[in-house]
């Protein structure tokens, strides 16, 4: 159907628009083919936070921090209001034992020279007077993190690549590839097939389906996180926050009667709208995306918990958004494995906001000079020993 | 007996023929200014723009306009934003992707739920 494509990227979330973006201004010929619509899958289902303070000390703390400097330069470079606000963000403490980990956590962030300390809870409450003062004995707090509008920078990148050369084909989906030799030749939609020089799957929750098509799988499956929506009210909260529960999972038990199954990590923002976001419960549960009674209920609790007067606050919606989640929480980013035109950038789970500036920036030098300014052996799918190619 | 009630209830009343061109064939070009999503105060110009980029489902005009974002969470202008689809590309509103409908169904306090979780712990 189409000619001349020099690099095809599947996928219009914010991975796909960053990367086409970010190409594009290069002068190179892409095209987006995208099954769905923009931000249709997890970038239109998610909140707005930019935060380096959740990341693991080391690569992903790196990648993080690298994307914040990035967004900077992209709040210029784009016209449209990204609604992008650096107004610092919390890590809300609850009990002794998340203090101490928190202590050992933000000391290894300082050592990685990242701006990030324990506020005391008269500092805090301060700060944010709404938090309840019995539930609540602290938070660690990160200066340089913020919050945007998830959907107006997906757009905002997409918008740009189409003005800078991109073409975008929507409802066009991927059922196959044709091979020669370590080649990828050619992409078969549903659409027509499109011959091609350079294939990177961006695909989000959908990339081990498209890895599949040439063979490869990947280790990436959907997570469920469930969000309550606020009708707008004058703001209530003035940072984004997330319970440090949300780091602790994997370190400290339960607090008694929470269930573990739904993975609440509960998160809590104020978007420029007023709306309120409460969030997230993460769960395996294939590809629903369903609100459920008990997630629901278990975020309400959780949220009149921290903030009492959310009590009287309408929730007009409640949606579900599905997360890539990968084994070591790290993205997967780089060429695949045998192949030497295919491309991965995906797996994500709720960074892909954060994330995605970075991700564009180092897939388009990857693609381009065939290295990057970022290291990206540990994020190389080779990481994962049970990926193989079909011959 | 209710049934010839109701057959009456807007005989000889004006409003009715206003109401009915609203929901029939008139067409809403030249209308651009109209608003269609009363919360958040989308106009049909808005929505035009979109489906102009290619946007063809509801999900996807809300994600770009914000209509059906709000409050009422599109209850009110759903069928309007259907016949402009209609309208613009000629789609039956059968074949137009719908977006998700999900709990609650109405608006509500937080603290409804708090109740029903208390009462289910106790």
């Amino acid at each position: 159907m189409r000619s001349q494509i020099e690099i095809l990227i599947i996928g219009a979330g914010v991975i796909g628009s960053s990367i086409a973006y970010y190409l594009s201004r290069r002068g190179k010929k892409v095209l987006v083919v995208e099954k769905s619509e923009p931000a249709s899958g997890t970038s239109g289902a998610c909140d707005g936070f930019i935060i380096t303070q959740t990341k693991s000390p080391g690569i992903g703390l790196q990648l993080a921090r690298k994307s914040l400097h990035l967004l900077d330069s992209l709040c210029s470079e784009l016209e449209d209001n990204l609604e992008y606000k650096k107004t610092g963000s919390l890590v809300i403490i609850e009990t002794a034992e998340e203090w101490k980990f928190m202590e050992s956590w933000v000391s290894q962030h300082c050592q990685e020279g990242e701006n990030i300390f324990l506020l005391p809870p008269e500092e805090l409450f301060r700060r944010e007077p709404e938090l309840n003062p019995h539930y609540v004995i602290g938070a660690s707090y990160c200066p340089s993190d913020g919050q945007i509008n998830p959907l107006n920078l997906n757009f905002a990148l997409l918008r740009e690549a189409r003005k800078q050369g991109a073409e975008v084909c929507l409802y066009t989906e991927v059922l196959g590839f044709r091979f020669r030799g370590d080649k990828i030749v050619s992409a078969v939609t549903n659409r027509g097939e499109m011959e091609l020089e350079i294939v990177v799957n961006a695909a989000g929750v959908w990339a081990a389906e498209i890895a599949l098509k040439a063979g490869i799988k990947l280790p990436i499956i959907p997570r469920r996180g469930q969000v309550l929506v606020s009708e707008p009210i004058a703001p209530i909260i003035h940072h984004p926050m997330v319970s440090a529960r949300y780091l602790t999972v994997k370190f400290i038990p339960p607090p008694q009667g929470e269930k573990e199954e739904l993975g609440l990590g509960f998160v809590l923002e104020q978007t420029v709208r007023g709306n309120l976001l409460l969030g997230s419960t993460r769960e395996f549960v294939s590809f629903s995306r369903e609100t459920t009674p008990t997630g629901i209920l278990a975020i309400a609790t959780k949220a009149m918990k921290i903030v009492p007067k959310l009590a009287g606050v309408n929730i007009i919606r409640t949606f579900a958004g599905l997360r890539p989640f990968t084994p070591d929480g790290l993205p997967i980013l780089g060429k695949m494995p045998g192949f030497s035109n295919f491309y991965i950038a995906a797996g994500h789970e709720g960074d892909g906001i954060t994330l995605a500036p970075v991700t564009g920036k180092i897939m388009a030098e990857l693609i381009l000079e065939g290295t990057s300014s970022f290291p990206l052996t540990q994020l190389s799918p080779e990481r994962f020993p049970n990926i193989f190619k079909k011959e | 007996m209710p049934e010839a009630k109701r057959k009456n209830r807007f005989e000889g009343k004006e409003s009715l023929k206003g109401k009915e061109s609203l929901k029939g064939k008139e067409s809403l070009k030249g209308k651009e200014s109209l608003i269609v999503c009363r919360c958040e105060e989308i106009s049909y110009q808005e929505i035009l723009e979109v489906i102009r980029q290619g946007i063809y489902t509801l999900a996807g005009i809300k994600r770009f306009t914000r209509a059906g974002m709000g409050l009422c969470q599109g209850r009110f202008c759903y069928k309007l934003l259907l016949r402009i689809l209609q309208e613009e590309i000629g789609i039956q509103s059968s074949e137009v992707e719908w977006s998700h409908f999900r709990p609650p169904v109405r608006a509500f306090p937080l603290s409804v739920l708090g109740r029903i979780s208390a009462g289910k712990e106790s």
